[in-house]
């Protein structure tokens, strides 16, 4: 579903080039539950980012169920990343002046797909479930760190992407909520969803149907997981 | 959209309240400025002209007088001797003069009001008449005083001046000029007010004879009106014409001061609110930058992240400019006779068509200048990529 | 913004306050009404008064200024006692008192009828305008719900 050729990007930082990527290419077929592990540094963010149109390599070319993401104008890439694609930040990224469920219903409004009441149900039922339809109106200065990351999760799946894009979705949270985050996870794999998942714990590969590493700017294929 | 961008203005009551506080002061100022500057000019036109006359010929030692007189009907005592009359007269293109004694009544303070008695000749008259509440089929009787719209009596009343006793006979519609509170009485009457007053008034009265204060003048062609005061200064020396366009002139001079004042003060509050609302812009969409770049994550488009942005400015400034402008209006009309005493100038409520043109306008400029301020930042959002903002964010 | 009970009273009660010391000052300071008493000389006797009396504007003034100190009293109790009933009390008192601030010089006392009289053409307009942001505020003291904290500015 996703191929991606020759990504480069590099950019100077005062007298020096740094290469977060360094020649990659990749592959992913749909449905596949991809974890890409790597130290800090390792690229794999801007990785990540690239594939999702959110900025641009300085040569390469990423298609997305065959087409190439990087001539897409503003507007076509916007739709893609509204309908197609599904992001999960490291940071929840809430909206502080909206409810929870405003902001999982935030995805349909900017595509404008659906009418206000249709979106504010299904926003509603995705919160439910992730197990949150109970603080459906709170405030996100209300909610944990686990309530907030899950919140985020129900907003990917508002439009119901093909693909989720997720980066280092479990870092600051404890073991317990980790392991609920990456079963919904597994479970929304499992209806068909690819999802790419960026983190540097390598414990989580049990979730994953592959497993690559980022070092350097380079992909390095793993053994695949039993 | 329009929900998001209340719900942030929402958020952050203090500085957008603010903000909208600096709007409404910078639509407060052109308002004000072009409402005063209206009702004047609307006010002043129509002074001349509802008396009846083209010209008044008035004493050239005392012009600052007359204007006072006629325009701020503050009252006043001068004369020139009346042998200019038929003088005038003789003057080709007059059709028609109305000699006039203009008298101060004794001052009292404050709300007792000094009056301006003016004597005239009943059977000359041609600039009271048309005003007069109801016709009279007979000419003014001895100690009958026509009153102004603004002097407290009816007809039948007894009103007293330098002691001798006068009865109102009959009231004229509001004019909006001096004229309101004017009394007019016979100049028969007004030589006897005058004798009496050696004995009964609190200060005596001194009219001269053979005098007038003012000599009102009807032109056959109004087009002429310009040449005829010409010929009359030149013929007959120690005068000098008011006309319409002189009076107004004068008003207007006395007010582009304070419209000028006010325009400046709008333009400062503008030159220094533009930068430092562009600089809050800034600073707002620096902080948002996170938020911006999930945005355009979530499939927002440049456009949309533009309009966000400016939209937030703009309609802040709409709502300072609806509040300044309405504040202004309400105030303005409230307080209206109070600046046109202060200011000595005389105003009215500017016609609404004026009204709403200047609204209009006001508005449109406060909205622009809200567009403006935030035009730099909207546009930087706009094409921030978005890695780059959800990246700069953490920190 | 978070408002906590006692801010959501603070600026009412201290708006209370300042509106109190304007109606107290306009008709003595800002806007003066007319001190003389009777007229001596003997220009308009439109004015049916006994010499030694005030005419309407003084008692419209002294009135003025009693209810300019019940307002300002008012803001203070709120200022001492924040909460959600004291917040409808002073509400409807102050709706009330504002509302005696526009009536004195119109309908209960008055003020000169001449038409260009300071008390006329100054203390009025500015009385009006001072009642009816009273009464604005009263009514808004009055209607408020306590606000849940609405989040980190």
């Amino acid at each position: 579903m996703i191929e991606a050729r020759g990504l480069i990007k590099s950019y100077h930082d005062g007298e020096r080039e740094v290469r977060p990527l360094d020649s990659v290419d990749f592959r992913c077929r749909r449905g596949e539950f991809i974890l890409i592990v790597g130290r800090s540094g390792s690229g794999k963010t801007t990785f990540l980012n690239v594939l999702g149109g959110l900025t641009r390599p300085t040569a390469g070319s990423v298609r997305i169920g065959g087409k190439e993401i990087l001539t897409l104008s503003d507007a076509e890439a916007a739709a893609l990343r509204s309908r197609t694609i599904g992001f999960v930040f490291q940071f929840p990224g809430l909206l502080s002046t909206l409810s929870a469920q405003e902001n999982v219903a935030l995805s349909a409004e900017i595509g404008s797909s659906a009418g206000k009441r249709a979106s504010a149900e299904r926003a509603g039922d995705l919160l439910g479930r992730v197990g949150l339809r109970d603080k459906a109106d709170s405030p996100p200065a209300h909610l944990s760190g686990g309530e907030l990351k899950r919140t985020a999760i129900a907003r990917a799946l508002m439009n119901s992407p093909s693909l989720i894009l997720a980066d280092e979705p479990t870092a600051d949270l404890d073991v317990d909520t980790e392991r609920e985050v990456m079963e919904l996870f597994r479970e929304i794999n499992r209806e068909g969803t690819t999802i790419i998942m960026v983190t540097h714990n390598i414990d989580l590969a049990s979730y994953a149907s592959r497993v690559v590493r980022m070092e350097k700017g380079k992909l390095v294929p793993v053994e695949p997981v039993q | 959209m329009l929900g998001l961008i209340a719900r942030s203005i929402i958020h952050r009551p203090v500085r957008n309240g603010a903000l909208i506080l600096a709007f409404a002061f910078i639509a407060a100022s052109l308002f004000s400025g072009h409402y005063l500057l209206a009702g004047a000019s609307d006010s002043v036109k129509s002074e001349i002209a509802k008396l009846g006359a083209d010209l008044i010929v008035v004493p050239a030692n005392y012009t600052a007088d007359s204007e006072a007189v006629l325009l701020r009907g503050e009252p006043s005592t001068f004369f020139f001797d009346n042998s200019v009359v038929p003088r005038i007269r003789n003057v080709s293109g007059v059709e028609q003069v109305e000699p006039q004694i203009f008298i101060a009544s004794l001052t009292a303070s404050c709300c007792s009001l000094p009056v301006q008695l003016i004597a005239i000749d009943p059977t000359q008259d041609f600039t009271i008449a048309p005003w007069l509440e109801q016709k009279r089929e007979k000419p003014l009787g001895p100690d009958e005083i026509i009153v102004g719209s603004k002097i407290v009596a009816g007809g039948g009343t007894n009103l007293n001046f330098f002691g001798h006793s006068f009865i109102v006979a009959g009231k004229l519609d509001p004019t909006g000029t001096g004229l309101d509170t004017s009394i007019f009485l016979r100049t028969d009457d007004a030589y006897k007010m005058a004798n009496d007053s050696q004995l009964n008034a609190v200060k005596p009265l001194i009219l001269p004879q053979g005098v007038a204060s003012a000599v009102l003048v009807r032109v056959n062609d109004a087009a002429e009106a310009t040449n005829v005061s010409y010929r009359i200064v030149d013929q007959v020396p120690g005068t000098r014409v008011l006309t319409s366009s002189a009076l107004v002139t004068t008003v207007s001079d006395q007010l582009a001061g304070i419209t000028r004042i006010l325009d400046l003060s709008a333009l400062v509050a503008t030159l220094v609110s533009l930068p430092l609302i562009a600089l809050i812009s800034l600073m707002v969409a620096n902080e948002r930058r996170r938020e911006i770049g999930v945005l355009r994550a979530l499939g927002a488009t440049r456009s949309m992240i533009f309009r966000l942005i400016l939209g937030e400015s703009v309609i802040i400034a709409a709502i300072g400019g609806i509040i300044g402008i309405g504040a202004s209006w309400i105030i303005l009309v409230m307080f209206q006779s109070y600046i046109s005493v202060m200011t000595r100038i005389p105003l009215s409520i500017p016609a609404v068509s004026s009204l709403v043109s200047i609204s209009i306008l006001t508005f449109v400029i406060t909205v622009a200048v809200g567009g403006l301020a935030a035009l730099y930042p909207a546009v930087r959002s706009a094409l921030m990529e978005p890695y780059e903002a959800i990246r700069s964010g953490e920190l | 913004m978070v408002l906590d009970k006692k801010k959501q009273s603070h600026i009412p009660a201290g708006i209370l306050i300042l509106l109190g010391v304007l109606v107290v000052l306009t008709p003595w300071f800002i806007f003066p009404v007319c001190e003389i008493k009777g007229t001596s000389d003997t220009g308009m006797t439109d004015m049916n008064m006994n010499p030694g009396t005030h005419m309407k504007c003084w008692y419209t003034a002294e009135a003025e200024t009693g209810v300019g100190a019940l307002i300002i009293l008012t803001g203070v109790a709120l200022l001492a006692l924040p909460g959600r009933v004291s917040r409808k009390t002073a509400g409807i008192i102050g709706g009330i008192l504002g509302l005696i601030v526009i009536l004195v010089p119109t309908v209960l006392v008055g003020v000169c009828s001449t038409p260009d009289a300071p008390c006329r053409i100054g203390t009025l307009p500015a009385l009006l305008l001072l009642g009816a942001v009273i009464v604005i505020t009263g009514i808004y003291l009055a209607l408020s719900k306590e606000t849940v904290a609405a989040g980190p500015n």
